[in-house]
């Protein structure tokens, strides 16, 4: 037991090095003249002589072989990534639909075509493309040139990077998810706390409630006009810097 | 100090890489599994932790933001293994009290060709201090184990196991003063160590 004034808590950080000089000095000085302290230090660095050194284990045979072996057998699927694929699935059935009302609307109308109808083939060829990889998502992880949720007619990455802060997707369709994107560095740690539902090269994505506290912060911070009715789902992009 | 082809392979891991995975669990292979041994004393348990560790890694990897060195990110989930481990089997009481048992691990002498009287005695000093640190708690066990083996800093230690600076200080402290009072008991430790040191010191 040490009996000694000087504040013991020091001793341990004095022996490892993490006193400042300042207050090294008076630890020092202490130990120079504190018999009881000074055999307290002894001991550690005799401890200290004798302790194993991590280079002087024998690792098990092929221990490193059998854990890519484990590693081949867990492969780096996101936590959510098969309802992503199911997302997708149901999205480009969904954009499929939309893509038929906007041909069938002129004729149904007897009207013009609406300035909302010229994107189907950009649309349509998200939707395959969505379709298409659908499969391949869930193996692999995704490209930075994957498309994203297709809420929109432009729904790839790149087009969503070109919304930039600020500006978000509201959707006429009263289920749909309203996409927002950010860049980490905008959001600051507004989602610090929030688990991400996936990550993907470039971005990370949170699924949020319209109820959750941040889904009001992102309004006052400019990202969303309103909060969103109860049902509806904000899908938060936040693009990495 | 960054190291540029580490930072390589977690970047190409977290995309996928498994040959870029290999490469860290290559070059940190020795360090998890020296951390799994002192924590969980018995190779196979060891072997077992790391086992899960490194896997729980690769899946983790597109979550590692690089706040923290990678090397104590692995420290902190081989940590959680060990402990997970200890709590799932209840292997406590594989802690409790002095086994001498020269077979479950295999520790060579750093000093250049020691007599076989020397490298006796050291490898009992060695035993000793195995013995006195399977006597701890689990949380004391880490943080001295991380500190005097793997020589992480307070900080990274805190990082490592999740923990403020001040509880890091006071588990440092306390588990080397239970580390010492265990090697006092136990009879020969600190003059051997001492006399030892002596003639070490006098050799230079």
């Amino acid at each position: 037991m040490n009996t000694c004034a000087f504040d013991a808590t020091l001793l341990d950080p004095f022996l490892d090095g993490a006193l400042s000089p300042a207050d090294a000095e008076p630890g020092q000085a202490h130990l120079d003249s504190c018999p009881e302290c000074q055999s307290y230090v002894d001991d550690i660095l005799a401890m200290r002589e004798y302790f194993p050194d991590d280079e002087d284990v024998e690792l098990p045979e092929n221990f490193a072989a059998n854990i890519m072996a484990e590693v081949a057998k867990a492969p780096q699927s996101r936590p959510r990534k098969q309802p992503w694929g199911k997302l997708a699935v149901a999205a480009a059935c969904l954009a499929l639909i939309v893509v038929l009302q906007h041909v069938n609307l002129p004729f149904a109308m007897g009207g013009s075509k609406s300035a909302a109808s010229i994107a189907p083939a950009a649309f349509l060829s998200d939707a395959a493309a969505v379709a298409e990889s659908e499969e391949s998502a869930v193996e692999a992880p995704a490209e930075a040139s994957e498309p994203c949720f297709p809420v929109t007619a432009d729904s790839s990455l790149e087009a969503l990077r070109e919304y930039g802060a600020g500006e978000n997707l509201l959707s006429e369709e009263p289920d749909e998810a309203i996409l927002v994107t950010a860049t980490e560095a905008e959001l600051g740690d507004l989602i610090v706390d929030e688990v991400p539902s996936d990550i993907y090269p470039g971005y990370t994505c949170y699924l949020l409630n319209s109820n959750e506290p941040i889904v009001a912060k992102l309004v006052e911070r400019g990202f969303l006009q309103e909060v969103p009715d109860v049902d509806c789902i904000i899908r938060l992009e936040v693009l990495s810097e | 100090m960054i190291d540029l082809q580490e930072q390589k392979w977690i970047s190409a891991a977290k995309s996928g890489d498994q040959e870029a995975f290999s490469q860290l669990v290559l070059r940190y292979q020795k360090k998890v599994y020296a951390l799994a041994l002192r924590m969980c004393r018995h190779p196979e348990d060891a072997e077992e932790a790391a086992q899960e560790a490194f896997p729980s890694a690769w899946q983790g990897l597109p979550f590692f933001r690089g706040e923290a060195a990678f090397s104590t990110w692995l420290y902190r989930l081989t940590s959680n293994s060990c402990l997970d481990l200890l709590r799932r089997e209840n292997r406590h009481s594989a802690a409790t009290g002095p086994s001498l048992d020269d077979d479950e691990l295999s520790l060579d002498l750093p000093d250049t060709a020691p007599t076989p009287e020397t490298a006796a005695e050291q490898s009992e000093l060695r035993d000793m201090i195995e013995n006195g640190l399977q006597s701890l708690s689990p949380e004391y066990r880490e943080v001295l184990v991380l500190r005097e083996i793997h020589q992480l800093s307070y900080d990274e230690i805190a990082e490592s196991l999740s923990l403020d600076l001040g509880t890091v200080k006071s588990r440092i402290s306390r588990g080397r003063r239970q580390l010492r009072e265990y090697l006092q008991k136990s009879g020969n430790f600190f003059p051997s160590a001492t006399s030892k040191r002596m003639e070490k010191e006098g050799c230079k």
